[in-house]
């Protein structure tokens, strides 16, 4: 059985007027240490998705299983379960009232993960991404892309197992996107985290995932599911002048506009 | 720079009243007007002078007492009604309009009705201060617990946690800001029920002395009074600024 797995899963929003299908009928395995994209027009509840595996939105119907764990539609997952995941929001969304050391450290408070290893930890991810002289700083003093890579180490302060974004790098600059995306891929290659990565980027998709699910919108459905296989050559910037890399990248994106053309129609 | 502009915020009102305070006592000096119906500055000085240990001072230490008891009654109060109240969307409907209510109605014209149930007691006062403070407090710190943006929720939620971490981890520090605008103006609501409520009730107090004076044509002083009751309350309101500004470290 695959590592995170959902089967028939159905997500209903309402609205005064009428009752939206977000999501329409789901099915999706994701395995341990597998770096996945979801891609797709927006709409098509690919946010909604990961956001239904970190507990934050409760599926309308049909089963969700994590690590073994079938999550139940009405209970709360305890919180030794929701650790293992990590979240990255599309915003920095950090707390403007905590210092930016203390946002990145709020997972381990919730946690209750203290020690001088944590605090350590902290301070090296803060390193990481070039901030360690900001972490008594408020997060209001600091720029927005800043902001964004607190945001990101946040999400993995905790040493998550599950790795979810949702598009984090959308709001960066091109150059700044480009590193962020190389150094994710050298902190999934050296943790094994399991990756699921939402990006409307297809170039970013295929250059770091294992396999790509296409999505369609109005209600969100899964279109296609694409291996993206380069016969193992290592993931980098090189990929990006492979004939596959453009190949897969021209299928998706003939893919997503076939999509949009239906929806015009 | 920063220190110019620090001297400047200082300089500018007090220029202001000076000049104020100036226009006042040549008015009165040039116009001879009469001191009962208009005291000059200098005649306000003296009357200060000449009352203060008798009875303005006493007077001053009264309200303050009722004030503080009321106020500090208030603050729990009014933040209780507001968190119990935000934690149904269906409560706050109900209890918000009750609220705005009670904070638009002057509590000191209830005082007749209030004396028929409760009897003349110095508690009465404080009850008025309560009636017209809590309100406030409750409706600001209301809304600030009820209006916290999605994504900082969910961040909560994303992290396991339930509805009471949420709360204090959360909802409170994001309606810090709401909840001292609340007592900011708590505080401004508290000065006039209490001078208010020394005028209808008695038994001492600054709204009492004033109240006298003006019946005995002791104009200056009760000018005299009216003055420390307005250095009171701008006092009080510099003193929650403070307080505010200690705890909202991240806004300034």
């Amino acid at each position: 059985m695959a590592y995170i797995s959902l089967k028939s899963v159905n997500k209903k929003f309402s609205t005064r007027r009428s009752e939206i299908y977000a999501l329409k009928n789901i099915n999706m395995d994701f395995n341990k240490g597998e770096f996945v994209s979801l891609v797709g027009p927006s709409g098509c509840g690919k946010s909604t998705i990961i956001r239904l595996l970190d507990d934050i939105l409760k599926p309308t119907s049909g089963e969700i299983t994590v690590d073994g764990f079938a999550y139940n539609n009405s209970e709360s997952i305890p919180k030794n379960m929701i650790k293992k995941m990590g979240f990255i929001f599309q915003v920095p969304n950090l707390y403007p009232w905590l210092t930016i050391r203390e946002n990145v450290m709020l997972p381990l408070k919730v946690y209750k993960m203290k020690g001088p290893e944590y605090d350590k930890y902290a301070e090296e991810l803060l390193d990481y991404v070039g901030l360690a002289a900001y972490g008594d700083s408020y997060p209001s003093e600091i720029s927005g892309g800043m902001q964004q890579r607190i945001g990101v180490i946040r999400g993995m302060i905790h040493k998550p197992e599950i790795f979810m974004m949702d598009e984090p790098f959308g709001a960066l600059d091109e150059d700044t996107r480009e590193n962020m995306n190389l150094e994710l891929l050298e902190i999934w290659k050296k943790t094994h985290m399991t990756v699921i990565f939402i990006t409307h980027n297809i170039e970013e998709a295929v250059l770091m995932s294992q396999r790509i699910y296409v999505m369609s919108s109005h209600p969100g459905m899964v279109k296609s599911e694409l291996t993206i296989d380069f016969s193992g050559r290592e993931r980098n910037l090189d990929l990006i002048s492979d004939r596959k890399f453009a190949e897969y990248c021209t299928d998706i994106e003939s893919m997503i506009g076939t999509l949009r053309l239906d929806e015009i129609k | 720079m920063k220190h110019n502009r620090k001297i400047m915020s200082f300089l500018a009102p007090v220029t202001l009243i000076t000049l104020i305070i100036i226009i006042w006592q040549a008015a009165c000096t040039l116009l001879h007007v009469s001191e009962h119906i208009l005291p000059s500055p200098s005649a306000i000085a003296v009357a200060f002078k000449n009352d203060f240990a008798g009875s303005i001072l006493p007077d001053t230490f009264v309200s303050l007492r009722i004030m503080m008891s009321g106020y500090l009654i208030a603050i729990p109060l009014g933040f209780i009604i507001a968190a119990l109240a935000s934690q149904s969307r269906f409560i706050t409907r109900m209890i918000l309009p009750v609220l705005i209510i009670l904070m638009m109605i002057p509590m000191a014209t209830l005082v007749p009705e209030l004396k028929l149930f409760l009897g003349v007691k110095p508690s009465l006062k404080i009850l008025v201060i309560i009636l017209q403070t809590a309100p406030v407090i409750a409706v600001n710190s209301l809304s600030g617990f009820t209006h916290v943006p999605q994504n900082k929720v969910d961040l909560m939620k994303g992290l396991g946690c339930g509805k009471p971490e949420t709360f204090f981890r959360v909802v409170l520090p994001n309606a810090l800001p709401q909840i001292f605008t609340g007592l900011k103006l708590g505080c401004i609501l508290c000065m006039i029920a209490a001078t208010a409520a020394d005028m209808s009730v008695g038994q001492g107090g600054l709204g009492y002395r004033i109240a006298r004076s003006a019946t005995f044509s002791a104009t200056s002083t009760a000018f005299a009074a009216i003055i420390v009751a307005a250095v009171i309350g701008v006092a009080f309101y510099m003193l929650v600024s403070l307080v505010e500004s200690i705890v909202i470290k991240w806004k300034q």
